[in-house]
């Protein structure tokens, strides 16, 4: 009996020792990460189908586009990132006037959300600039065409889920996730919080 | 057998090893060199004896000669106590003996006979054989009385004599001033090309620069059994091979350094990035292909600056010639953003000028095909070798100024990158957080040259 235990211990070992390096290689995109996580990658990388009926065919269309693992953000780094990140850009579409506007208004209709940068990010041509600068790195391979579907999906639904009537449960929820962070990862989470990038 | 047979034995045989002891030094290499010169400025001095119409000048140079001839057969060394140094070389190159030839001048134009080349030169007058010996410049087995082991020529001799320009690492040793150096110009275009292609952006020496890569501070003193597994023979220059004219000669640090340069690192060091002998895919070296900017004269000068950098040899203090560091020029704005951008050896990736992101094996790249493992290897390979670093002016107008000084703060580590393979080796180089190294002005700056250089945006949103 001892030497049978002894043998499926001596197994578990060499198969643990040897799948190690094949699990660091082949990490999913979620799980590599959450090695040098931001509280955005502990959120879900979809959308509820409720939440997303509700969006136009267009921005529907950009939000397909950034979860594909074909082509789309999530061929590189997991659609939570996106999906869960603080940034909020002001409607208004392409008018840098249009978006200050909105900026001001919002900033007159709903002050609280200015007054945690770790719940909200709010900026003109916040998402324009990050879809852009994410289409310019190396090997990205997004057109321009599936660029703008995917800012529009991304300035769309910061402003519906983080803005407004939903704000209370966006900020909830984006708490628990840097809650989430400080459990987890803690080193990271000063990491972050040192660099203002919480 | 008898105690007297024994004892008669004995007798010869210690008779016949004092025979070889001395046949062996009779016939040591060395002598036919000193024997010949002897005989060489002997016959010089009665040339000149015979044309010397002054009768007693000409007996002067008559028995001048007939004493050279004479010369006692020696090994003569020059002993440097303050660079411990015992340079035995004199004993062939016998026209650089000051007691044989005392003005250190004759008309003998072959080795090892010929007088020192830049005898007459300020870098001699001001580095007397006498006190800085040899091999303290030119490196070499000074204590060695063969011409393969004098030269360092044979195994285990981890300083081999420095061969063209790049003896003028020995002046980097002792001169910090060495960039304004007369006779040290090719090791001052080494340090310039050194930090115009970036290399200092991975390479801190001294504690200056980056820390991607190693310190570079103490290079010429790396082991020989550190490049023991680094494969020469792959090393071309020219398209050929390194020459190996002596035992293992071509297997020496300034063949490592020059290696390096003129050719495609990952070549030479391809390691294992399919993980065909390890548990692990290993990348190939990540230092860019620097082939297309650096051509063989300007590796020779980086090979030569680097040759200099020692803190193995103990050179006393008043050996040492200070200088202040060179005055940074004054600018502002864009242009001392440009500067910037070069004294932090950011092109070391992102290329001159900011121009070109360089390789990032196995990193994602533009114009890599879909992965698809059924591909050959040699086509992955091909695929992995296009992963690059990012071409700053498509990026850059992206960001705001913040945004960019606080990225370059920040640095991105490696596990950001998107592998082109996901079995294949994760992307080694990554870019180091600049906080703290790059002044709060200097980041201004660059942030300002960066975002002007950045291409106009086109993509409708």
């Amino acid at each position: 009996m001892n030497r049978k235990l002894t043998l499926i211990a001596a197994v578990a070992l060499l198969g643990a020792v040897f799948a190690a390096p094949l699990r660091a290689a082949e990490m999913t995109e979620k799980e590599k990460a959450l090695t040098n996580p931001y509280p955005n990658d502990f959120g879900p990388e979809t959308l509820p189908d409720a939440v997303l009926k509700s969006y136009p065919a267009n921005v529907q269309a950009g939000y397909k586009k950034l979860i594909s693992t074909k082509g789309g953000c999530a061929q590189c780094h997991s659609a939570a990132r996106p999906l869960n990140s603080r940034f909020v850009e002001p409607e208004g579409g392409i008018d840098d006037k249009k978006q200050e506007a909105a900026l001001a208004a919002l900033k007159k209709a709903q002050p609280e959300l200015f007054a945690d940068a770790t719940v909200w990010q709010i900026e003109t041509k916040i998402w324009s600039r990050y879809v852009k600068r994410m289409m310019n790195k190396p090997g990205c391979g997004i057109q321009k065409a599936d660029g703008k579907a995917i800012y529009e999906f991304l300035a769309y639904d910061s402003i519906k889920r983080k803005t407004g009537a939903n704000a209370a449960a966006w900020a909830a929820h984006r708490k628990g996730l840097v809650e989430q962070l400080k459990a987890k990862n803690p080193k990271r989470y000063d990491e972050l919080k040192e660099a203002k990038d919480l | 057998m008898s105690y007297r047979k024994a004892f008669i034995v004995s007798n010869a045989l210690v008779l016949a090893a004092f025979v070889w002891a001395f046949a062996k030094d009779f016939y040591a290499p060395w002598r036919p060199y000193q024997a010949k010169y002897y005989q060489m400025a002997a016959d010089e001095l009665d040339k000149q004896a015979a044309a010397e119409k002054d009768e007693k000048k000409s007996a002067d140079l008559k028995v001048a000669a007939k004493k050279m001839r004479r010369s006692p057969m020696e090994i003569k060394q020059i002993i440097s106590v303050d660079l411990g140094r015992f340079d035995r070389c004199v004993t062939c190159h016998v026209g650089m003996d000051e007691y044989t030839n005392t003005t250190l001048k004759n008309n003998f134009t072959e080795h090892p006979y010929k007088a020192h080349p830049k005898v007459d030169t300020a870098l001699i007058k001001a580095h007397p054989f006498n006190k800085f010996g040899c091999t303290s410049c030119h490196s070499g087995q000074g204590l060695a009385t063969t011409v393969e082991a004098a030269h360092g020529w044979v195994k285990h001799w981890e300083k081999p004599m420095l061969k063209g320009v790049t003896i003028q690492g020995s002046c980097v040793k002792c001169h910090d001033n060495f960039e304004t150096l007369k006779g040290a110009e090719v090791a001052a275009q080494g340090k310039k090309l050194f930090n115009k292609h970036g290399c200092q952006g991975c390479h801190a020496i001294n504690g200056k620069g980056g820390v991607v890569s190693v310190e570079l501070g103490d290079i010429a003193d790396k082991p020989f059994e550190r490049i023991a597994g680094y494969n020469f023979k792959k090393v071309r220059i020219d398209g050929k091979e390194l020459p190996n004219e002596h035992h293992d000669s071509h297997w020496n640090l300034q063949n490592w350094i020059r290696a390096h340069i003129v050719n495609d690192p990952a070549v030479v060091t391809p390691n294992d990035p399919f993980a065909h002998y390890n548990s692990e895919p290993i990348p190939p070296s990540g230092m860019p292909d620097f082939t297309k900017e650096i051509g063989k004269d300007e590796a020779e000068a980086i090979v030569a600056y680097l040759s200099g950098l020692t803190k193995e040899e103990i050179i006393p203090y008043r050996y040492h010639v200070t200088a202040p560091p060179a005055k940074e020029p004054q600018l502002s704005g864009a242009a001392n953003g440009k500067r910037v951008y070069e004294k932090y050896g950011c092109q070391g990736c992102h290329g001159l000028e900011a121009k070109q992101g360089r390789r990032r094996f196995n990193a994602a790249g533009d114009g890599q095909k879909e992965y698809d493992e059924k591909m050959p290897e040699a086509e992955q390979l091909e695929q992995m070798n296009l992963g690059a670093e990012p071409t700053l002016p498509k990026l850059v107008g992206t960001y705001t100024k913040d945004e960019l000084i606080h990225k370059i703060e920040a640095g991105v580590p490696a596990a950001d990158a998107k592998k082109w393979s996901p079995k294949g080796p994760m992307p080694m180089v990554y870019m180091p957080a600049w906080k703290g190294k790059i002044s709060k002005q200097e980041l201004e700056d660059l942030a300002t040259w960066l975002i002007s250089i950045g291409v106009k945006d086109d993509s409708g949103f």
